[in-house]
């Protein structure tokens, strides 16, 4: 009687954990024009226009290459997504690139090398702001 | 003969010692946590007092406050709505030495002094760093001006998935992510959309009619205060700021990235900087109708934050 009643409670309490949207690890590299991009961050953001929703992902670049799974990053939650990539010289340094470019990302753990087209180049100081 | 024993033995004292040290020691962690609690509530109150400043300025002028961009050529930047609210929240002496005609923080003028000021009530208790991240707004001697944790809802960017196209945008501001037209705050309330989309006629400024999608329904203000965001370039900049030079809307900030994600990069995206916070799980926000709220960090962005930023995309959401 008193078991049945631990379990009824328990039974509740399993209700109060909150379902939260899987994240998944992704790594990879970053090339602009043939060159790995030194720093900078990759967002990868749930692409609405394709009725994706979901977590969003970032990841810092690190002379070249990319890890959501690394400090300050966030898993990916996968499906269609848009890819922003900022790449800067270095920390405070001269922006190199920046762009934006959809992409289909597994839902799993999984690698993905990004290679950002002339188009995205910027070559410029950050303004002051 | 009986003898009646008086006081305690040393062992009893010492039991009793020791009960009270293991309770002391159960309660101490706890008011760690209490301290973090209380800080809640007052960061909670404050963005009630923000929230219904906004509404008495509100009912005074007849709409929210407009964030002014005097100009198209000179592109002077104004002062936020922050320094407009200042009479609502008691602060009319700190709202008369500022000059709304002239540039919210060029040196010279009497609004860069502004950022000596600080108002406790534009600051989250939670967060330690308060001054500005950069030295551009320095009101001179070498100090950093004063920053604000709360900024106001300019709108969703992205797609509108009841709708299945993109929410009002300014292509004005596109340096640092453009100006999201679609919120309650935003700087330019003339919609020039995004390229391949039909302009939308815009009312001159934001009213409490014009929130269709309901008033409990749409945010406000929320909190921008996350430990990570000074690290420089750092996000914060003096609280008197509105929209600048270079395209950065200071007071205001589009949703568009999820909670406690991007920060200021040194790029293009300062318009886009994620809201956040130092309390556990998630960010105080405001709905227009004055409730405060206490946000998850895992909310969906898609479809919970961005509909709960638009004021009239017909979106259903339930968080």
């Amino acid at each position: 009687m008193r078991a049945s009643f631990l379990f009824f409670a328990l039974g509740f309490l399993a209700g109060c954990a909150e379902k939260e949207s899987a994240r998944f690890r992704l790594t990879g590299t970053v090339t602009f024009d043939g060159k790995p991009v030194p720093f900078g961050d990759v967002l990868f953001t749930p692409d609405g226009s394709k009725g994706n929703s979901g977590p969003q992902g970032i990841a810092h670049i690190r002379d070249g290459k990319y890890d959501t799974g690394a400090l300050d990053g966030k898993g990916v939650g996968g499906g269609p997504t848009v890819v922003r990539v900022t790449g800067l010289t270095g920390p405070n340094g001269k922006l190199i690139c920046e762009f934006e470019m959809p992409a289909d990302l597994p839902k799993g753990e999984g690698k993905h090398d990004i290679v950002v087209p002339k188009g995205g180049a910027k070559g410029q100081k950050g303004p002051d702001i | 003969m009986t003898s009646k024993r008086q006081g305690f033995t040393l062992i009893e004292l010492l039991v009793v010692i020791a009960i009270i040290a293991i309770l002391i020691g159960l309660l101490l962690p706890a008011v760690q946590k209490v301290r973090e609690a209380a800080s809640r509530m007052r960061c909670s109150n404050n963005l009630k007092q923000v929230s219904l400043a906004l509404h008495n300025c509100h009912d005074t002028q007849k709409s929210f406050p407009k964030n002014p961009y005097v100009g198209t050529a000179a592109q002077l930047p104004g002062l936020g709505w922050h320094f407009y609210i200042l009479p609502y929240i008691e602060q009319t002496n700190i709202y008369k030495l500022g000059d709304p005609l002239q540039s919210g923080y060029s040196a010279g003028t009497p609004n860069v002094v502004l950022g000596n000021q600080m108002v406790s009530t534009f600051l989250c208790p939670s967060s330690t760093n308060i001054e500005s991240s950069s030295a551009i707004d320095s009101p001179g001697g070498g100090r950093l001006a004063k920053t604000t944790h709360y900024y106001g809802n300019a709108g969703p960017k992205g797609t509108n998935l009841t709708l299945n196209q993109l929410y009002p945008v300014n292509t004005a501001g596109a340096g640092q992510g453009g100006l999201a037209a679609g919120g309650i705050l935003p700087f330019m309330v003339t919609v020039v959309n995004q390229a391949g989309m039909t302009p939308i006629p815009a009312p001159s400024s934001i009213t409490l009619n014009d929130i269709k999608d309901g008033s409990s329904n749409t945010l406000l203000v929320f909190e921008m205060s996350w430990i990570g965001l000074e690290v420089a370039p750092g996000s914060f900049r003096a609280w008197q700021r509105g929209f600048g030079w270079n395209n950065d809307s200071n007071c205001s900030k589009n949703v568009t990235n999820a909670m406690r994600t991007v920060k200021y990069n040194g790029g293009g995206n300062y318009n886009d900087i994620s809201m956040g916070s130092n309390h556990t799980g998630g960010c105080n926000v405001s709905m227009a109708d004055c409730s405060v709220r206490f946000l998850r960090d895992s909310i969906d962005l898609n479809r919970v934050l961005l509909p709960m930023a638009s004021r009239d995309g017909g979106e259903v959401f339930s968080d």
